[in-house]
């Protein structure tokens, strides 16, 4: 954060410019303040399906009468919460040291930016939840998942606004649902969306979210059968 | 003396190379990701030099140099040493397998460190030693001979201290030996590498440069090859360097009597 602060003041003073791509510099500290958020509670580190199938943990699971899907859903939130908590400290901190630099929204927009958090984080447990599931049929995943959640790190604005890229470029992040993980949420914090706008990405993020859910479902149901306990 | 450090570092270099050739899956997603960072990062280079024509005094491909020669630094750090120093970090103390290389004729913390090279990390080393220099060659300033052989000879301290800087963030796992994340301190730390100094606010400056001076690493080399070398850096380069290597000695050394085998 501090670095990227550096940076980027280092940019608009050098460049004697006041907006980029309509970001000031106000925009882009809050903006790489939501970033951290995400990066630190980062929905792909957050999901323990692989490493269930692969050690065998799931087995206990399978062997109970509940949803195992419901019970890795619930343990992924209980991460999550856990990694935010741990992580609000330091996010105090970094407000106070920043915070003539960030932009806070009205409370509609709050509202708004909670639901677009909860949103993006279904959706990226929704995708993420696939390529857990190739375990079942391809083994230990653990190092194509971190490649993935790296890719889509760039891909959802985990290193820049995408609105920064040029048209050309940003028109093919702009058309796949990476977006939705931090770059929309990071937008409607900054009320560079309309109503409108949100309520459309909503819209979509469910759509997407149900799609990949229905891959996973159909990758989990099949995988079942392939499992078989530890030496998985 | 140096005759057999060379062979047992030889020969677990070897080791590593049978082990790594086995899993070629994995080697290749590392791969991948060194290529995704390298994507991104340079598409953040653009953006930013889109805005600006220079960082703190630097151009675009200074500080694509800048970033491309820290990567080749860690990478360098990466292949031989950091997953020796990461288990040592996460397991050799806690389950006190650290026994197996204090009973070694031969340097406990170099033995540790260097214990678990990770052969792929040669390519990629290269790889980016490469854009270094395509990007060196594009920056418009005329480098001198003097200048490059400093730079080498720089760049040898550089390695160094960033491994000893490496060091004494993990030698407190003889204290706290569930303290896991200590092995991830030089990782965060290592993007004060990236960019020029000068960007920086003044009292980091001094922090970076000063107290845990990982910043120095690659902007001194830098400086050295862009612009006449100066002696003062080059003096302070190799001094701090060497107290670095004598507080990480000393500190591992000190850490080491804390360590009472699996009880630890």
């Amino acid at each position: 954060m501090l670095v990227f602060f550096a940076v980027w003041k280092a940019v608009y003073t050098g460049g004697n410019i006041t907006q980029i791509s309509g970001y000031t510099l106000s925009n882009v500290v809050t903006y790489y303040l939501i970033t951290n958020i995400f990066a630190r509670a980062d929905v792909s580190d957050q999901i323990l399906l692989s490493d269930w199938i692969w050690f065998g943990e799931l087995a206990k699971d399978l062997t109970k009468p509940w949803n195992v899907k419901l019970v890795q859903f619930i343990m992924f939130l209980g991460n999550i919460l856990f990694e935010i908590l741990m992580y609000l400290p330091f996010l105090i901190l970094l407000f106070l040291t920043f915070h003539n630099y960030v932009v806070l929204p009205s409370i509609t927009y709050l509202f708004y930016f909670f639901i677009t958090v909860i949103l993006s984080y279904l959706l990226g447990m929704s995708f993420f939840s696939i390529f857990h599931s190739f375990t079942f049929f391809y083994g230990d995943q653990s190092s194509n998942i971190s490649l993935i959640g790296f890719l889509v790190m760039g891909l959802s604005g985990g290193v820049f606004p995408l609105d920064f890229l040029p048209t050309n470029v940003s028109w093919i992040f702009m058309h796949l649902p990476f977006r939705f993980l931090i770059n929309t949420p990071a937008k409607v914090f900054l009320e560079k969306m309309s109503s409108g706008d949100i309520f459309r990405s909503w819209v979509e993020m469910i759509i997407w979210m149900i799609i990949f859910y229905l891959i996973f479902h159909f990758l989990f149901k099949k995988g079942l059968k392939e499992f078989t306990g530890v030496g998985q | 003396m140096i005759k057999k450090y060379i062979a047992v570092t030889w020969i677990i270099i070897k080791n590593s190379y049978i082990r790594d050739s086995k899993i070629g899956g994995y080697v290749l997603s590392k791969y991948i990701n060194q290529f995704i960072e390298i994507f991104i990062t340079v598409t953040l280079f653009n953006i930013i030099f889109a805005n600006t024509k220079e960082l703190a005094g630097w151009n675009y491909y200074q500080v694509l140099f800048l970033y491309f020669y820290s990567r080749t630094i860690i990478l360098f750090d990466n292949f031989l040493f950091k997953r020796g120093i990461n288990t040592f970090a996460k397991s050799m103390v806690r389950r006190g397998d650290y026994d197996f290389f204090l009973i070694k004729p031969i340097n406990s913390m170099y033995l540790t460190s260097i214990s678990s090279p990770q052969i792929y990390f040669v390519m990629t080393t290269f790889f980016y030693l490469i854009l270094a220099a395509y990007a060196l060659l594009h920056s418009g300033v005329v480098i001198h001979l003097v200048s490059i052989l400093w730079f080498m000879i720089l760049s040898v301290f550089g390695f160094a201290l960033y491994y000893f800087l490496n060091i004494i963030c993990v030698t407190p796992t003889f204290w706290f030996i569930r303290l896991y994340s200590l092995r991830n301190v030089i990782n965060k730390a290592n993007i004060f590498m990236r960019y020029p100094l000068g960007i920086l606010p003044y009292i980091l400056q001094f922090a970076f440069t000063i107290l845990f001076p990982i910043a120095i690493i690659s902007n001194i080399p830098a400086v050295t090859v862009f612009y006449p070398p100066r002696m003062l850096y080059i003096v302070y380069m190799i001094a701090i360097t060497i107290i670095f290597g004598l507080i990480a000695n000393a500190f591992w050394k000190f850490g080491q009597k804390h360590y009472s085998s699996a009880s630890s």
